[in-house]
């Protein structure tokens, strides 16, 4: 498999990836919440719109859809699956 | 005394299931973070049931979690008979296990009942469904499937709950081992790759509609077209209903007053009763209007989406996304609004969200706005009869409210709240849905009642105190030389730099005790003044004065600013924890207020 490791906020558009890793950059609550709501290793995301001037991005994990600010989506790492 | 506990992620219907079980109208609304403070009630059993804002983990991130979830485990470990119901989304199994299964293991720990109520059944039908009794086992309590839209199963959960108070012990789940997240996300999976309906399926049109509500600029501009409908519908579809009203209270008025002797009684009914707190009722209708509308839009979904749209714009002025679901309930009334802030993560947005709620002109202000826009400004129509003057003049008091809530919290973000605790959002997207309109008709029905018997109250004493003041001692006619009169000169100097007389010095004043007095306090002044008119609206009463538009206009720009209601302190005091912000705003909003209506006045004198 071809890797590549970006933050989730380059991922693009309707393209599928794997989290690799959630950056201790954010405070340590923050990252409990985002590894109880599945952004944990290995989990699949894919974002499925950004909004205009850097505006918050709409991500879909398991069965639930999130909007991360990019101060978040960028301190999660990673792994693009079927790089096109 | 029996207790049941309803708990679970946020937006999974618990509070529309307390609202069946109770009789109760708690909010409802679908986005997550509706409910923000415990609420309790009692069932037709006599059980005591408690609806607790959403979570989505016992590791709580922002104040309505926090609240939730020390409460919650208080009760656990405090309250001697509890049955816990543990709600779950069956659209969203897995975010909805991973705090269901934390529930579970405190229950365990606490001894308490639990039981995995699986709400939303309705939805998944045309998925096939889903294989309860096999969920049922894996998670190792009981667990029944509900629809609380359409009270399926609702009958056999009352069942449960009672013979879960008969037999607590069966109930009880087993000991847990130590989960650490990963463990427990794991077991999460493993369960829903089995039981959960295949998120593409449920996700579907939620996505499509997202891929038009969402995108950039035509989001936009759907975004402002249902904020200006919404202004639309407040003011002009309930003209109408308003005239109607009036017309109703002025033919009782006259009805009433005829059979009555000449007198001081009929003096009092004609005047204080009809003409203050009668002006007063006209608003109802539009009070009404704008709660169903924002019901309406809180309840297909759109709030959510709503606040990603805003978060760039709104950044700029220092606030979150997250402030647009308070700001906009703001106009209804700020205390729920400031309460609404709690879900705001960050809590440097969330003190600016709190600071901004009070400058959306809210509901109390409406009839105030409206009086004055009736009687003064032209009934002219701009652009080719497409946009209504008076219309515009609302559009342009609302907006000036929030451009002076935007600068506020731009400069203290950047001076006073500077180096205060931030953080990002996170929000869950939920699905569309058509609103449920009974329960928003009732809410806003409700809604109208409160704002009636609330306010009632403040209007008919204050009205009785003003009529009799106004009246005695020469009576009806003799506004002038009345005590009133007397009293009122003592204030003018404060309002002559807005061209106002003391008539409306003393409005302006009784409105300090609620905004809406300031309707009724001038509805009496005129009704006893002009005693020998037939009852005709208090507008028209108004027009046929030599108040000049610059004054109305300093008025307008007056009551958008002013802080005037105790209730709005209280409830900033206990959410901010002091007295420091509600002291700061009543003095610099109110100052604010009389500075620049001053400044309104003079300006438009000019022209
Ligand atoms: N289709 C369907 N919709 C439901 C059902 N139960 C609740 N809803 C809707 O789901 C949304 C959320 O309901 P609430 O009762 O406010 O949810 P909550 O769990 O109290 O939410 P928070 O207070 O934010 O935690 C509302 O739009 C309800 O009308 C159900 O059984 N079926
Ligand atoms: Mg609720």
């Amino acid at each position: 498999m071809n890797h590549q490791a970006l933050s989730l906020w380059e991922l693009p558009i309707n393209e599928e990836a794997l989290i690799s890793a959630v950056f201790p950059i954010l405070n340590a609550k923050l990252i409990l919440r985002l590894e109880e709501l599945g952004f944990e290793e290995n989990a699949p995301i894919s974002c499925l719109k950004k909004m205009p001037f850097k505006g918050p991005k709409i991500f879909q994990i398991g069965d639930s859809i999130f909007s991360l600010t990019k101060e978040i989506a960028s301190a999660v790492t990673i792994k693009i699956l079927n790089c096109k | 005394m029996n207790e049941i506990a309803l708990i679970g992620k946020p937006n999974s219907g618990k509070s529309l299931l307390f609202n069946r079980l109770t009789g109760l109208q708690q909010k409802v609304a679908n986005f997550p973070g509706v409910t923000v403070d415990i609420k309790e009630g009692l069932t037709e059993d006599g059980y005591k049931v408690i609806d607790f804002p959403g979570i989505y983990s016992l590791n709580p991130l922002t104040i309505d979690e926090k609240i939730a979830t020390e409460k919650f485990l208080e009760h656990l470990k405090t309250s001697p008979h509890l049955v816990v119901l543990c709600i779950l989304d069956i659209t969203r199994l897995q975010k909805s296990l991973t705090i269901g299964l934390q529930v579970q293991k405190a229950c365990a720990e606490a001894g308490k009942p639990c039981i995995f109520v699986v709400n939303m059944m309705d939805s998944v039908k045309k998925f096939g469904g889903s294989n309860l009794e096999g969920l049922a086992n894996v998670v190792g309590s009981p667990l029944i499937g509900i629809s609380s839209k359409t009270l399926e199963g609702l009958g056999s959960l009352k069942e449960l709950v009672a013979d879960a108070f008969l037999n607590p012990p069966k109930y009880i789940p087993l000991p847990h081992q130590q989960h650490s997240t990963k463990l427990l996300n794991a077991r999460v999976r493993e369960i829903c790759d089995i039981y959960a309906v295949k998120p593409g399926f449920i996700l579907k049109s939620q996505n499509r509609i997202d891929q038009f509500l969402l995108s950039g600029i035509l989001g936009s501009i759907i975004f402002f077209l249902i904020m200006l409908f919404i202004f639309q519908s407040i003011f002009t579809w309930s003209t109408p209903l308003m005239d109607g009203v009036e017309a109703l209270i002025t033919a009782l008025g006259s009805a009433v007053t005829v059979v009555l002797p000449q007198g001081t009684m009929r003096d009092f009914i004609e005047q204080a009763l009809f003409g203050g707190i009668g002006s007063f009722l006209v608003f109802v209708p539009q009070i009404f209007i704008l709660i169903f509308i924002i019901g309406i839009l809180e309840d297909s979904g759109y709030m959510a989406r709503a606040t990603i749209i805003c978060h760039k714009p709104l950044s700029l002025f220092g606030l979150t996304g997250k402030s647009f679901v308070p700001l906009l309930s703001g106009f209804a009334c700020a205390i729920p609004a400031m309460m609404a802030a709690r879900t705001i993560e960050s809590p440097k947005k969330r003190w600016l969200t709190i600071l901004a709620t009070p400058l959306m002109s809210c509901s109390a202000r409406l009839p105030v706005y409206a009086l004055l826009i009736s009687a003064f400004i032209p009934k002219k129509t701009l652009f080719a009869g497409f946009i209504g003057l008076q219309g515009l003049t609302f559009f342009a008091v609302y907006l000036f409210g929030i451009i002076v809530a935007m600068l506020v919290t731009a400069f203290m973000s950047r001076t006073v709240y500077k180096n205060e605790e931030d953080a990002p959002f996170i929000l869950e997207l939920p699905p569309y849905r058509i609103p449920h309109f009974k329960p928003l008709f009732l809410r806003a029905a409700n809604g109208a009642k409160n704002f009636v018997t609330k306010a009632g109250l403040i209007i008919f004493s204050v009205t009785v105190v003003v009529w009799f003041l106004g009246y005695f001692p020469n009576g009806s006619g003799n506004l002038s030389s009345s005590w009133l009169a007397y009293l009122g000169r003592a204030i003018t100097p404060i309002f002559e730099p807005l061209g106002l007389d003391w008539r409306f010095g003393v409005a302006i004043l009784s409105s300090f005790l609620a905004r809406e007095v300031f309707v009724g306090t001038l509805g009496t002044l005129f009704g006893i003044e002009g005693a020998d008119e037939n009852i005709i609206g208090l507008s028209d009463k108004l027009a046929a004065t030599d108040f000049s538009v610059a004054s109305a206009i300093a008025l307008l720009v007056f009551y958008a600013l002013a802080l005037q209601c105790f209730s709005t302190l209280a409830v900033m005091k206990k959410e901010t924890g002091s007295w420091k912000m509600p002291t700061l705003v009543l003095i610099s909003y109110s100052g604010l207020a009389y500075l620049l209506s001053v400044a309104a006045y003079n300006l438009v004198k000019l022209f």
